[in-house]
């Protein structure tokens, strides 16, 4: 262990992106005279590392405050503590100009892409939209770096010339990739950029986002509720729950090497494209939804919702720990012990689970009898 | 707001199936509004010039007074006759419209300046400064038009233009409300945050995203308030508050009028046509334009 | 075809959808046929686009005919015709003898009442069931569909819910008649990845305990692997491929389904393969087969012949001119 709630210094270049101890609550109620009745703390002392040229997945539920990190690490909204430093800059102490200056170099990928783009600009006139701010090219300069993204996002030039209306949900998401791009910008936020999309428009603008970073030697963050994707693009992952970082790693590691409880039932929830494994394997269903973050539990915010819960879960909130490996857990039970990894971990929780079965569904067995119709056929 | 249609369900049941591309409804009933826009705007455009052109046609002074020539009809020389001082009704006619285009113009232009610039601003930052400001605008809009108008009669004494900016006060609320509630709904927009994100200044977002989107409304309120300024100026010069004689506006020029309803209809009748004229022809053009800046969406 | 013998709980013969465009119908789904029995569940699968929702909400009825007109083939419930019913016997089928579950829960409850309150109307339309005994029936109902406290969710408000207990309810207001037939329209695009094996494991437990013919549609293959018993995969407006879930997955015999398969995360080392191109405009299908101009495997002659949906096996067919000679790779390969 070389830290508590730090994280370890990885060998090779300095990190493009770093989060110290960041936190941000929100004020949800006020009383009529103005004061604070009711906040929610949507990010809870954070620190992460972005190393440039990689990607660094988040993933969670909704409202485990993953977008509003990204957006923190921006400085799209303002952070109450902690340190942001994006490449050498001081992010939270910039002032709104120099701030400006930087922005063509931190740059957003968003979930809907409906709600993107102006319906009424043209397209050409949204994805120049970031160089006309800048203001410091010129017409022409313009123009070309406009074709040149549109092929690099594999859309005609003349599509420039049309509104988001003629486009669908996948080439709208290639518009928005051009103008996020358009700056040849260090660090991208991908807000869960392929939610919206069909599967297999999904695969393409994931690899088109993987494309790009090798070509232009990009570095992401990545943001999404699927732990599928996120593994797929992602060189280390954070997994958030209620705000907190309850486990980051590399990819591989935090897929298949998972220690805490949480990430555990993330990955028994990814559907594994195979029927036959899918109907072996046990699901660990989380009962209940994700507790309210406005009146969090006590010590580990999981805890009520974890199988593996000791009395000491309930008292102390679990600190992040990180291995020599760069691999951190935030969990009493599972810090201690060796063997609770991976498929050891879910096996161990579904375990748990197995004799209270009022949480988990009926299994589902299938119905011999009901021979597939054959009215399909011709 | 996806422009894509959605495929639209039984009423009550508010889902959209699956997106597909828009389809040509309606085209011949769309065609036939802007051609009708069209002519309501050439109309308009006529008029217009007609009333800042009158100075300069070989048309009798409005106001010049012939007595023997009281009440004529239609003359070669009063294409439109003589009213009961027998001043040519035609001149008179064009003289009235100009000032009623004037003042109604007026009460636009102050309610736009006072509703618009204030909504956007307090629609897109929100908080506590936009219940106060809300509200400020929600009691003047309690106050109906013409009973500020008299208000103002009763400081200034009777003249057309500080009546009008009161009317144009009382029509600030609605262009408030317009522009705030467009401005808090384009502000929440993913396009307006990208915009952020590029380190866009939050005046020129309201300048390049938001105009854009509250124009189409905004030109609808316009023009209806428009036609309601030509009405109100109407009443007030009916009720003797507006304009004083010798000028005439076309509210006056029906209060003269008036008394001779039975033996010289056509003195009431021409100002009433030219009311209905106006009013008719800025509500077509404003369907028209509204109608093409939806167009331009390629939402039908 | 022989459905005589054993009549199926819902299905679809010959039936063409179409698009009501400048007053010309243009069809958008055609040549649809889909039978479902008692106890099975049906996954229709494809992109947006591709007819999949308008086909199972034909079976409903629920598309409004100045915009969407179903102008061929025939919809039957236990061999009873849907598509020429009046829309009053119509409205006795719907909720009672079929159950319709959105896709997206947040605008499928309506805000202003409870959802205790919503749940009851259904029920007492449909039932004549007294007062209390619906009520009774409704926390039935919503603890059948896993929200605990029932007692105390039956009056809260939607907002007051969070989107997966929100689509339980939505469960829940489609089951509540105990209809024979239950229609889900991409019942978890909406939802979180947790939450979405939820959705879907309740969904398919329910279909089983109450003996339902269930029809899900979705875009995503990976999430119908588990509660799915066979897999209808649409595109263009056609069935392409139809089998056991089984052999869908393990042999496909359509270029498009495997490109689907390859499309999902973790079914192939490497990165993702998505399908190149863009799926046709409604109703602007290319010549001969409408995968053509995007298959890999695509021939000269492909975009010539429009091919059948040919039976390659007891229980699975696909509509693929080269299915003989293709040696396409399923998943676990």
């Amino acid at each position: 262990m070389s830290g508590v709630n730090g994280v370890t210094k990885h060998a090779g270049s300095a990190p493009l992106l770093t989060l110290r101890n960041v936190s941000r609550r929100f004020v949800t109620g006020r009383d009529f005279l103005g004061r604070v009745q009711q906040s929610v703390c949507a990010v809870d002392n954070v620190s992460i590392d972005v190393e440039p040229g990689t990607t660094l997945g988040i993933v969670g539920e909704s409202g485990s405050g993953k977008s509003t990190l990204g957006r923190l690490a921006l400085r799209m909204i303002e952070s109450d503590a902690g340190e942001i430093d994006f490449s050498g800059e001081d992010l939270r102490r910039l002032s709104p100009k120099d701030l400006r200056q930087l922005r063509p170099q931190m740059t957003m990928i968003f979930q809907d892409p409906y709600s993107a783009l102006n319906p009424r600009w043209t397209v050409g006139r949204s994805i120049a939209e970031p160089l006309r701010i800048n203001g410091s090219s010129t017409r022409e300069e313009t123009h070309s770096a406009v074709v040149d993204m549109l092929a690099r996002v594999g859309l005609d030039a003349d599509a420039m010339h049309r509104r988001p209306a003629a486009f669908s949900g996948g080439q709208r998401q290639r518009i928005v990739i051009a103008r996020a791009l358009i700056t040849r910008p260090r660090l991208v936020f991908c807000d869960e950029p392929v939610s919206a999309l069909d599967v297999s428009t999904r695969a393409q603008v994931i690899g088109l986002l993987e494309d790009l970073q090798r070509d232009l030697g990009l570095t992401y963050l990545f943001v999404s509720h699927d732990l599928g994707i996120v593994e797929s693009v992602s060189d280390r992952i954070a997994v958030m729950y209620l705000g907190s970082v309850v486990e980051i790693g590399n990819a591989e590691t935090v897929a298949r090497e998972f220690r805490h409880p949480y990430t555990a039932s993330l990955v028994s929830a990814v559907p594994a494209p195979d029927p036959r494994a899918q109907r072996v394997r046990r699901r660990i269903v989380l009962s209940g939804d994700p507790p309210s973050p406005v009146d969090p539990p006590s010590g580990c915010t999981f805890h009520p919702r974890c199988p593996l819960a000791e009395p000491i879960c309930a008292r102390e909130k679990p600190p992040l720990l990180i291995d020599a490996a760069g691999h951190g857990v935030a969990c009493h039970v599972t810090q201690g012990s060796t063997d609770l990894i991976g498929a050891n971990l879910l096996a161990r929780m579904t375990d748990a689970r197995e004799p209270g079965i009022s949480t988990t569904l009926p299994v589902r067995v299938p119905a011999p009898d009901s021979a597939p119709a054959s009215a399909s056929m011709p | 707001m996806s422009s894509e249609l959605p495929l639209r369900l039984h009423p009550g049941l508010g889902t959209d199936a699956e997106v597909l591309t828009s389809a040509g409804v309606g085209t011949w009933r769309s065609f036939a509004r802007q051609r009708l826009g069209l002519v309501a705007l050439i109309v308009f455009v006529f008029i217009v010039a007609a009333t800042l052109l009158a100075p300069l046609l070989p048309l009798a002074d409005p106001n010049a007074q012939v007595l023997i020539d009281r009440l004529q009809g239609p003359t070669w020389h009063h294409w439109l006759g003589t009213d009961e001082l027998g001043r040519d009704e035609l001149a008179r006619l064009l003289a009235a419209t100009r000032i009623s285009l004037w003042a109604a113009l007026q009460a636009t232009v102050v309610g736009v300046a006072l509703g618009v610039p204030i909504g956007l601003t307090t629609g897109l930052l929100g908080g506590r400064l936009d219940g106060v400001v809300s509200r400020l605008f929600d009691a003047v809009q309690s106050m109906p038009a013409l009973m500020l108008a008299i208000a103002s009669v009763a400081v200034f004494g009777r003249q057309l233009t500080p009546a009008m900016v009161a009317v144009g006060v009382a029509f600030s609320p609605t262009f408030y409300r317009v522009s705030r509630a467009a401005a808090s709904t384009v502000s929440r927009e993913t396009y307006v945050e990208a915009s952020r994100s590029m380190g866009q200044r939050t005046t020129r977002i309201v300048f390049s995203h938001i105009i854009g989107n509250v124009a189409s409304t905004l030109i609808v309120q316009i023009s209806t308030t428009f036609a309601f300024g030509i009405l109100a100026e109407a009443a007030l010069s009916y009720l003797g508050l507006g304009v004083q004689p010798p000028a005439a506006s076309l509210g006056s020029m029906l209060t003269s009028a008036a008394i001779l309803l039975n033996t010289s209809p056509q003195l009431t009748l021409l100002p009433g046509l030219v009311i209905i004229l106006l009013a008719l022809c800025v509500s077509q053009v404003s369907n028209a334009l509204e109608y093409l800046t939806s167009d331009e969406v390629g939402v039908r | 075809m022989n459905r005589t013998a054993d009549v199926a709980a819902l299905s679809i013969g010959g039936l063409e959808i179409s698009l009501v465009q400048g007053g010309r119908p243009v069809p958008v789904v055609t040549g649809v046929n889909l039978s479902v029995n008692k106890k099975e569940v049906l996954g229709l699968v494809g992109e947006s686009g591709s007819g999949k929702s308008l086909t199972s909400l034909a079976a409903t009825r629920l598309l409004d005919p100045r915009v969407v007109r179903t102008t061929a083939g025939s919809v039957k419930l236990f061999g009873k015709e849907l598509l020429t019913l009046p829309e009053a016997e119509m409205r006795r089928v719907r909720g009672k003898e079929i159950g319709i579950i959105f896709q997206d829960p947040m605008t499928s409850l309506d805000p202003a009442f409870t959802i205790g309150y919503q749940l009851n109307c259904g029920l007492r339309w449909h039932t004549d069931l007294t007062r209390a005994a619906a009520r009774n029936r409704v926390l039935e109902l919503l603890g059948l569909v896993g929200i605990g406290d029932p007692r105390r969710r039956v009056d809260q408000y939607p907002h007051q819910l969070s989107g997966g207990t929100r689509q339980r309810v939505m469960i829940a207001m489609a089951i509540a008649c105990e209809p024979k037939v239950l229609i889900a329209d991409e019942p978890t695009t909406a939802l979180d990845a947790t939450t979405q094996a939820q959705i879907l494991e309740l969904i398919a437990s329910l279909a089983t305990t109450m003996e339902m013919a269930t029809v899900i549609t979705t875009h995503d293959l990976g999430v119908v692997a588990d509660v799915c018993d066979r897999v209808a995969v649409m595109y263009a407006g056609q069935i392409v491929e139809c089998a056991t879930t089984d052999e869908l997955f393990y042999r496909p015999k359509h270029p498009y389904t495997e490109r689907l398969l390859q499309s999902l995360p973790g079914v192939r080392a490497g990165r993702l393969q998505g399908i190149p191109g863009q799926p046709p405009r409604s109703g602007r299908f290319p010549q001969g087969c409408r995968f053509a101009p995007r298959c890999p495997y695509a021939r000269p002659g492909c975009s010539a012949d429009d091919p059948e949906l040919t039976r390659v096996q007891t229980d699975h067919a696909a509509r693929c001119l080269r299915e003989a000679e293709l040696e396409l790779t399923g998943v676990g390969a």
